[in-house]
């Protein structure tokens, strides 16, 4: 008979190994042996997900592992989800983010990352995809009443996308409403501060730590 | 190889020319729209910074088609004009070529992702840079220059495609970045793996560009010399962009940067250029020191 632990190191082993169908699996032994998901996601998802992070920091780990680690994690999710919401205690309700890919940047594979590794942590995520016009990124953080718009740039060029999300916030008036973090390989923290961001997520484990701290959970 | 480039590798240092995307962003490119549709628009800008190269001492310049694949093209729904894309490309380039000069056609990624990233199979791949080769070769260049690779597989369909367009010389750089384990590129190639790989599909010069600036590129030929005989192709960023006053710039001066320019031939480059933000001044500060007899390298 497996114990919860077997059934958390066994998603966090599945992650690492970048097996959809292990994930799902265990996903569902976790329901059928009574588990609570949200323990499912904080001691055997999450952990897997943070390590494959630590795997890639450390030069061991590289972006199809990335990816492939973030499906499984999907997947996983995708099976825990019902159980969530019918335990009535759904994570959702702790912040809600806008995210995208600045204006003429269709680079987005980092900031799929995110965006899954955030909702996963329970916050609710609109997703805008790629190439966002700064104004609708402004227009549906609005919208949306997010609490946080996350602006992704992956080119030098495209990077000025996210001084001009801050910029039009201000003239708007409407700066004050929302935290925002940057991210993207040309970003830097010393970016952010310039063009007066929040924060700045150097990778996605980072981005989260970052989103977390912002939204105060 | 055509002999006439063959004999130029192998008798003196050759030189290459510098970033296209930082001069056309200079010249008033706008964020996010493609350069090759300059080759259209603005094709007198794209002869401005050809000359400039020429001028500056480079042997060979490329063709402003980095990103005139049919996938990438498609993206901003320019798909149907990869052909004239292409072709100016060529024409701009060789109408200011000098006598002695060469034309190389620039393949770069597709920005898809192969299986299981992506959903891309490598023989779509090699299908769309057999397209770009062939409309390049078609433009009269006189060499293929694949580069910015990323992802091998990706680089592997790019040489065979351009392998089956054409006998003319095919380049292939990688594009590597530093990890703790050493250099890698994002989706996980190693060095050693990737060069022998590409000269196995049929390239004939390897080598790496972009991610890294100085002196980490001349690390990097160090290794790439322990891993080949194929004469080797290096183009430096001038340093990692930085935001100052709202605008993008590079660290490495044009002086800085060509100060690696002896240790960059020391360590076994036989092709040097410049990549991200090394203008034609770079070039030009290089030139003497690069167009130089090779006592190190016995001719064929």
């Amino acid at each position: 008979m497996d114990r919860q632990e077997d059934v958390f190191a066994g998603m966090k082993e599945a992650l690492l190994k970048g097996d959809k169908e292990e994930a799902i699996r265990w996903a569902k032994l976790s329901l059928g042996m009574g588990v609570n998901p949200l323990d499912s996601i904080d001691q055997g998802l999450t952990p897997g997900i943070q390590q494959v992070g630590k795997l890639w920091e450390e030069g061991e780990y590289f972006l199809p592992q990335l990816v492939i680690a973030a499906e499984c994690m999907k997947a996983a999710m995708k099976v825990l989800e019902p159980a969530i919401s019918q335990k009535g205690e759904k994570k959702h309700g702790v912040g809600k983010v806008v995210i995208g890919t600045a204006e003429g940047d269709i680079h987005d594979i980092g900031k799929t990352l995110v965006a899954t590794l955030l909702s996963v942590n329970g916050l609710e995520i609109v997703d805008l995809g790629a190439d966002v016009p700064i104004i609708q990124m402004v227009n549906r953080a609005v919208e949306e009443e997010a609490d946080l718009i996350c602006i992704s740039a992956l080119l030098t060029t495209t990077m000025l996308g996210q001084k001009r999300l801050i910029e039009l916030l201000n003239e708007k008036g409407i700066r004050h409403r929302f935290k925002v973090m940057v991210g993207g390989a040309p970003a830097s923290q010393q970016w952010a501060e310039e063009i007066g961001a929040d924060a700045y997520g150097e990778n996605a484990l980072e981005a989260v730590a970052e989103a977390k701290k912002l939204i105060g959970i | 190889m055509k002999s006439r480039l063959l004999e130029l590798i192998n008798s003196r240092g050759v030189l290459f020319d510098g970033a296209m995307g930082t001069e056309l962003i200079a010249r008033g490119l706008p964020a996010g729209q493609p350069p090759e549709e300059w080759n259209l628009k603005h094709p007198e800008i794209i002869e401005q910074i050809h000359r400039a190269y020429f001028e500056a001492g480079a042997d060979i310049v490329q063709t402003n088609t980095f990103g005139g694949n049919r996938l990438k093209l498609a993206t901003r729904g320019m798909d149907n004009l990869v052909g004239e894309v292409n072709i100016q490309g060529a024409k701009i380039a060789l109408a200011v070529k000098p006598a002695g000069g060469f034309v190389a056609g620039n393949i770069g990624p597709t920005g898809k992702f192969l299986q299981p990233v992506g959903r891309f199979t490598p023989a779509e791949l090699e299908e769309v840079f057999y397209e770009q080769a062939s409309l390049l070769v078609e433009g009269k260049v006189e060499l293929i220059n694949i580069e910015t690779m990323y992802d091998l597989e990706e680089a592997k369909a790019a040489v065979r495609g351009s392998r089956r367009a054409t006998d003319l010389p095919v380049f292939a750089s990688m594009t590597f970045s530093r990890t703790k384990k050493g250099f890698y590129t994002i989706m996980g190639n190693d060095v050693p793996t990737s060069l022998k790989e590409l000269e196995g599909c049929g390239a004939e010069v390897v080598g790496a560009n972009c991610t890294i600036g100085m002196p980490e590129m001349v690390e990097l030929v160090r290794l790439m010399r322990e891993d080949t005989d194929l004469p080797i192709i290096a183009q430096a960023n001038a340093g990692a962009p930085q935001m100052r006053d709202g605008k993008v710039t590079y660290p490495l001066s044009a002086e800085e940067y060509a100060s690696y320019t002896e240790e960059l031939l020391e360590a076994g480059a036989d092709i040097i250029g410049g990549c991200c933000g090394a203008g034609p001044e770079y070039i030009r500060l290089m030139a003497p020191l690069v167009k130089r007899e090779k006592p190190w390298r016995k001719p064929d």
